[in-house]
């Protein structure tokens, strides 16, 4: 299963990011092959509502799960729809690399 | 003749908290304020996403007068905690949430869980199944 993790910047030490939406980049991480891709946030400069194009990019890396301190009311709607699971980490000062552990360790 | 029964209004993320207390000069036991989820809801759309009151009602489904004064009551609710140094305590009003949360007890997460049954539902980061359904019922 792949998992979107927000986060502010593309080291793999950064912290995640407090709002889905507004984050600097995305760290897709595939707990198959364990591997992680890192793409930018593909709305970056887009003003107001940037759900809808983040959430195509994700569809299309077939991304099932998304991590992130927040989630707009608009982007939970969207990504209801598509049967993505949504975690809040409410705790900001995780690192990326940190929650990759966790998530590894489920499969261990 | 009774009172026509109260809609249901959508709520999409739970609060993060169960609670506020006041700390500092006067921090002694006062009778708590209840804030309903559906007033904490309505702050946050229109205080913190800054949505207007019409496109907050939207997201709610429940009417624009009736987002007005379910925004005025969470308002006053806080208002009224602050001004008398009492704490907040959120409770479910008639809140519908729009999807299921769990709350992981463990690692204080909050996450959907979407086709999945119930008795296989774990806490995705620690696997814990001290869970804590946060659901319309």
């Amino acid at each position: 299963m792949k998992t979107a993790i927000a986060a502010q910047s593309s080291n793999s030490e950064t912290l995640i990011d407090k709002h889905f939406g507004k984050c600097s980049h995305f760290h897709i991480y595939d707990d198959i092959s364990h591997t992680t891709e890192v793409i930018n946030n593909p709305a970056q400069g887009i003003k107001g509502c940037k759900g809808d194009v983040i959430v195509d990019e994700l569809i299309a890396k077939s991304v099932k799960r998304v991590i992130a301190g927040d989630f707009g009311t608009k982007v939970q709607q969207l990504l209801n729809q598509n049967q993505i699971q949504m975690i809040i980490h409410p705790d900001t000062r995780v690192s990326v690399s940190e929650i990759i552990e966790l998530l590894n360790h489920k499969n261990s | 003749m009774s009172p026509r029964p109260k809609n249901n209004r959508t709520v999409f993320d739970p609060p993060k908290f169960k609670g506020y207390k006041p700390f500092g000069y006067y921090d002694g036991e006062n009778e708590p304020v209840f804030l309903f989820f559906e007033e904490y809801s309505a702050l946050k759309l229109c205080d913190y996403e800054l949505m207007t009151q019409s496109q907050a009602s939207q997201v709610m489904n429940i009417s624009r007068p009736t987002f007005t004064r379910l925004y005025e009551s969470a308002r006053r609710k806080i208002a009224l905690a602050l001004a008398e140094a009492r704490p907040i305590e959120v409770e479910k009003g008639r809140a519908y949430f729009s999807n299921d949360w769990y709350n992981c007890r463990a690692c204080n997460i909050f996450f959907t869980a979407p086709e999945m049954e119930l008795s296989s539902i774990r806490c995705p980061l620690c696997q814990s199944k001290n869970l804590e359904e946060i659901t319309t019922n």
